[in-house]
């Protein structure tokens, strides 16, 4: 939880004060880069994106939101930009790597699901749905917080978490079948 | 409870969003359900690792990473503050398209007021042509300079109203010089036909030519239409309001801009006359090259503070008919150049009131403003001058020239030693 102290002296143009804010957030920053992109580089690029706009942007940071959300609004929206972008490219590669992990699970057999499957799984999500699940588990936020942070409605948030915790499990199950068939 | 309803209370579980009640009748389902209490196991163990996922770090920090691009936002923000400061400071320099405007809007008023000091010219001199024959030929050589720099932005006028008014400023800013040379020759010819006993407008002409050396002093000649003691511009004063009425020009357009400008040209209409009566062929020559001077100086001056002379305003729109007729205004290059004479307002006076600085042909001139002697004169400048302003003790003045590709120099002049400084 960032001082709100702090973030008043940032906001008065503190510079110090605005670095040190940064730095306080640069993980949470990264970490919902990371598992929305799926990708440490790409998560680095939109973490640091994300951060410069948080710079230049401070002084348009109104005390009626929270900070957090805010933050999270700021470095979702650069994601699924980038993921956007990146969408076509990427899916080929996909596929080329959802083979190779399922020959690794068949090799381990692993009787819980890998952190790496559950990346993947979480990687076949459409682009709400996976941010409102890392939103949920990676920055332990609740409906509300997602709500505000993707500017959806508290509805669309639940119905996007359950059935993203859904088809999860199905993907999972399926890993998990490979590898105990395998 | 159907087992849809009882997976939306699995879900809801997951995030601690159920109330007692809600679990019990969830529990209560699954113990019953097979199948939901396997989903429920899945949903249960796939939240918990979601939970337990690494709670990654980047591999550096990355605001030390993005600290130089930080530290080069701050440098923009601040170089864009300064800029604009800048901006502030030196206008001129900075906003050149909108000065352009404003000087095309000028000049169009300044040439229709140039029209109508022609008529009235035109219009005095057949009336007066024998009474008036000679006057105190040295007020009427300084008045006719006076005239002529209207009657010459008349042509401009015309030809502003022929071309767009746009074009006008760009071809006033740089056809002053190539019309120095042709309006000299319209001048000869002017003289000529004068000396035939025509009247009309080439007696205008004329007068421009000889105007130049009867203004002595560059200063005078800048001044001599803002400053009300000069007495050429009291003496002209009573005419200038007689030339309108006859006119008919009363239009109450007038923009609040100082009279005695507008004042001088019509002075200049009537001892145009006289001085074309004295006037001699030879004097042509000579008065040129200083004309040349005069005009470079009063071009700069509309940059300035550009008074606009209301009278010739007013008239101007009635008189700007007759032009062609009079035949004055004939090519528009000529005209233009010559136009620009007709605003003096580059002169800025020092704050104690004891200097005039003139901008004049890319060079600084200083006088004494009680003499009119000439204190100081910098080199000339290989580009543009403009922002002269005074230091508040008045010992020291500064200036820009806008050399090629934008760049600016900033010069200092130090009055008591006469001399200046490259900054």
């Amino acid at each position: 939880m960032v001082e709100p102290g702090l973030i008043r002296a940032a906001q008065s143009g503190d510079r110090d004060a605005l670095i040190t804010l940064l730095r306080e957030i640069e993980n949470h920053v990264y970490r919902t880069a990371y598992y929305i992109l799926n990708n440490e580089q790409d998560a680095m690029d939109a973490a640091q994106e994300a951060l410069i706009r948080i710079y230049t942007k401070i002084g348009s940071y109104e005390e009626k939101a929270m900070f957090k959300t805010w933050v999270q609004r700021i470095v979702t929206n650069i994601c699924i930009d980038k993921f956007r972008r990146n969408k076509p490219t990427v899916s080929i590669d996909e596929h080329e790597m959802v083979f190779k992990e399922k020959q690794n699970v068949e090799d381990e057999v692993l009787s819980s699901y890998a952190a790496k499957d559950i990346r993947e799984a979480i990687d076949k999500l459409p682009e709400h749905q996976r941010a409102v699940v890392v939103l949920r588990y990676m920055q332990d936020f609740s409906y509300n917080e997602i709500a505000d942070s993707l500017d959806l409605p508290l509805n669309t948030v639940k119905s996007y978490l359950f059935r993203a915790r859904q088809q999860l499990q199905s993907l999972l199950q399926d890993y998990q079948k490979g590898g105990v068939r395998g | 409870m159907t087992c849809q309803e009882v997976m939306e209370y699995m879900q809801r579980q997951l995030d601690g969003d159920l109330d007692e009640r809600e679990t019990e009748s969830l529990m209560d389902h699954t113990r019953h359900c097979p199948d939901c209490a396997a989903m429920f196991e899945r949903l249960k163990r796939l939240s918990s690792e979601l939970d337990n996922l690494p709670k990654v770090a980047p591999g550096y920090s990355l605001v030390d990473a993005i600290m130089p691009r930080l530290e080069q936002i701050e440098l923009m923000q601040s170089a864009q503050t300064a800029a604009d400061d800048a901006i502030v400071n030196t206008v001129p320099r900075r906003t050149p398209p909108v000065r352009q405007q404003r000087w095309t809007e000028r000049f169009s008023f300044r040439a229709l007021s140039g029209v109508i000091a022609a008529g009235v010219v035109i219009g005095l001199f057949i009336v007066t042509f024998d009474s008036q024959g000679m006057r105190n030929a040295d007020e009427a050589n300084s008045n006719t300079m006076l005239f002529s720099a209207n009657y010459n932005s008349s042509g401009a006028d015309h030809s502003a109203a022929a071309s767009s008014g746009a074009e006008t400023g760009n071809a006033a800013d740089n056809g002053a010089i190539e019309s120095l040379s042709e309006r000299s020759s319209v001048n000869d010819q002017a003289g000529n036909e004068s000396r035939d006993g025509t009247p009309e407008p080439p007696v205008s002409g004329d007068a421009a030519a000889v105007s130049p050396d009867s203004n002595g002093e560059p200063d005078q000649a800048g001044n001599a239409a803002a400053d009300a003691n000069d007495p050429v511009v009291k003496d002209v004063q009573p005419e200038a309001a007689a030339p309108p009425k006859s006119n008919q020009p009363a239009r109450p357009s007038a923009p609040a801009s100082p009279a005695p400008a507008p004042s001088s040209p019509q002075e200049g209409q009537k001892d145009g006359e006289a001085s074309d009566s004295v006037t001699e062929p030879t004097s042509d020559n000579t008065n040129k090259t200083r004309n040349t001077n005069e005009t470079n100086k009063l071009e700069k001056q509309p940059e300035r503070e550009a008074p606009i002379p209301d009278k010739p305003e007013m008239a101007a729109d009635e008189s700007a008919q007759e032009v062609p007729e009079m035949g004055i205004a004939s090519e528009p290059e000529q005209s233009f150049g010559i136009a620009s004479i007709a605003g003096p307002d580059s002169e800025v006076m020092s704050p104690d009131g004891a200097y005039n600085a003139a901008i004049m042909n890319n060079t600084v001139k200083v006088f004494d403003a009680a003499t009119g002697a000439l204190l100081f004169e910098s080199r000339n400048k290989d580009g543009e001058v403009v922002n002269l302003v005074w230091s508040e003790d008045s010992r020291f003045l500064s200036y820009e020239v806008i050399v090629q590709d934008e760049a600016v120099e900033r010069y200092f002049v130090d009055i008591n030693r006469a001399a200046e400084t490259k900054q």
